[in-house]
């Protein structure tokens, strides 16, 4: 076996998990384990240093498999290493420290950690009250989901602007946060409507880019209306390509949206907020693998960049039997995205300081292919754009500034709206299966 | 069968005057000659069952405890596997009152037991497991040898 690269080492660690090992002190020198939101963030967050970049990740830790993992975290005098025990090799990683802010309070006395948490870099907020699926008889949750069992539980159900706003302040200043992500369960087309106070704060108030997880909107409007009030970034999770998959596994989403609603969604906001702006999610590892590479080469058509989520069998999900996905079958997954967005000239790793350490990011794919002379532009070429895109619109969107947009007033958007949107044969529901809109 | 701690010297900690069921789930776990471990905490008793779910130790656990004199809780959980960890890890819970003393049977007690050996594998959830509990659920008391 050779010694693996950053990213092929990212990917064997989401697929086997990792055991830690007495010699570990991480209550000391580690952020504390966080099951929230839909459960990922339960593993160990660690940092794989590399020559282009240092990788991000929350390793699988509490999982049933990761008890048979040949990955063993262990600490060497004050250094802490991924040792593989089939090989021997003892890889140096980083353990990020636990954010002093984690253990501060708002000025309503509850501690930060319940209203966010680092995952990566940037800072996750739960912001509605659970999901509305869990409270089907019979559940219609997603299979592969814990929210249900974690809101309430390990973070606080409802947050007030001011919670959020403090505890986004402090972030900022001392992590150097630069993107607040924002997500929630189905809250019945009240989802963009509870959103829109806290990124208006955040704008106004924090000044960070701003992201938003919520199922989509049959009513495109409100995304003009977020737009408005300053959201940056639109991601859909739609799970999975294949229909039959998507139908089974979340029922939920079937049953109120259809897969439909997720591509419009997704089209829609690309095209308002520009190429590489907003991403499509999706699941590796359960429905077939042509499936996950043609999710890529869709959401990479419209526009948009892949978050590909390695598929985790959390604790406590109904699906937390089913076997955790191969290696191989994830580095060719994790490849192809990365190609996919180079062939397209999808902008990623632009963004200033945003690593998601639940997911292997587009970019860290750059480890997973030959370093020739296409390589060497296409990195100049995002270097250039990452410089171009900071001077223009980061620089502005990272400091606070007013928002003139009224967050409990959409009356305008509501009547004076046209969607000029080019639509795919997916998320027009044509009978005809292409999903490309664009040439390759 | 019980190899650490006798059900008699439990018997009265456990009410099972009050609490017919927690007897038919201790008589059906006897009868299933399981060897588990049943350790008595200060708000109750937790029971693990010693098999193995594909070569590693059961994770499930069993707390019962009594967040008030009426009411007793069946809380099946797992434990974290990170050393410094307390996280536990809920699958829900069943919420027996004294004054519906006939509401579970041996069934009921029977389907416990097999949701608990399989390791609280998804397809095994009793009927009767609900997904949220309304009380607090005790600390794990810290084991004195840790």
């Amino acid at each position: 076996m050779k010694i693996l690269n950053p990213a092929e080492l990212e990917i064997d660690l989401f697929c086997k998990g990792i055991q830690i090992h007495k010699s570990c002190t991480i209550d000391r020198d580690g952020r504390l384990f966080s099951r929230t939101r839909a459960g990922l963030g339960s593993g160990l967050e660690l940092v794989i240093p590399g020559d282009l970049k240092n990788i991000w990740m929350n390793v699988p830790a509490e999982e049933d498999f990761a008890q048979n993992s040949p990955y063993f975290l262990v600490k060497d005098h004050d250094s802490y290493r991924v040792l593989d025990e089939r090989t021997g090799f003892r890889y140096p990683v980083l353990i990020p420290e636990e954010p002093k802010w984690y253990t501060s309070k708002t000025t309503s006395g509850v501690p930060m950690h319940r209203i966010g948490v680092l995952q990566g870099t940037y800072l996750g907020i739960y912001i509605s009250n659970s999901c509305s699926y869990w409270f089907n008889d019979p559940p219609l949750n997603c299979k592969f989901c814990t929210s249900g069992f974690n809101v309430g539980v390990n973070e606080l159900a409802q947050k007030s602007v001011e919670e959020v706003v403090e505890t986004a302040k402090a972030a900022k200043q001392e992590s150097g946060i630069t993107f607040v992500h924002f997500n929630g369960g189905f809250q019945n087309d009240r989802d963009l409507d509870d959103a829109a106070q806290y990124v208006k704060a955040i704008k106004e108030q924090v000044g960070l880019l701003v992201g938003i997880q919520v199922v989509p909107t049959p009513n495109l409007w409100k995304y003009d209306w977020l737009i408005d009030l300053g959201a940056n970034h639109f991601s859909f999770c739609y799970e999975f390509h294949n229909p039959k998959y998507f139908a089974e596994l979340c029922p939920g989403k079937e049953k109120t949206l259809g897969q439909k609603a997720f591509f419009k969604a997704l089209e829609y906001t690309v095209n308002k907020l520009g190429k590489g702006s907003c991403s499509g999610e999706i699941i590796a590892g359960v429905e077939p693998l042509e499936d996950t590479l043609r999710a890529i080469d869709y959401i990479t058509d419209v526009g948009a960049f892949p978050t590909v989520c390695i598929f985790r069998p959390v604790i406590g999900s109904d699906m937390e039997d089913v076997a955790s996905p191969k290696y191989e079958d994830m580095l060719m997954v994790m490849k192809h995205a990365y190609e996919s967005c180079r062939r397209k000239h999808i902008p990623i790793g632009i963004a200033p300081n945003i690593e998601v350490s639940l997911i292997v990011q587009p970019d860290d794919g750059r480890y997973l292919v030959p370093r020739n002379l296409n390589f060497y532009i296409n990195e100049g070429l995002l270097k250039l754009k990452k410089f171009a895109a900071n001077k223009t619109i980061f620089k502005k969107e990272l400091t606070p500034h007013p928002v003139l947009t009224e967050e409990k007033d959409q009356s305008t958007y509501k009547t004076a709206w046209t969607d000029h949107t080019v639509y795919s044969s997916l998320a027009t529901g044509e009978k005809e299966n292409k999903t490309s809109r664009t040439s390759l | 069968m019980i190899t650490n701690t006798s059900i008699l010297e439990l018997e009265e900690k456990l009410h099972f005057d009050r609490f017919p069921a927690l007897e038919l789930l201790f008589l059906s776990l006897d009868q299933c000659n399981l060897e588990f471990d049943l350790k008595e905490c200060n708000s109750g008793v937790e029971i693990h069952l010693k098999n193995q779910i594909q070569g590693n130790p059961n994770r499930g656990y069993l707390r019962i405890f009594f967040p008030i004199d009426s009411k007793c809780v069946l809380f099946f959980h797992k434990k974290s596997l990170v050393p410094f960890s307390r996280d536990r890890f809920s699958y829900g819970g069943v919420v027996i009152d004294e004054r519906s003393k006939s509401r579970y049977s041996e069934f009921d007690a029977m389907a416990w037991i097999d949701f608990l050996h399989s390791g609280l594998q998804p397809a095994k959830k009793p009927a009767t497991l609900k997904k949220s509990i309304p009380y607090s659920i005790p600390e794990d008391e810290v084991n004195k040898d840790d």
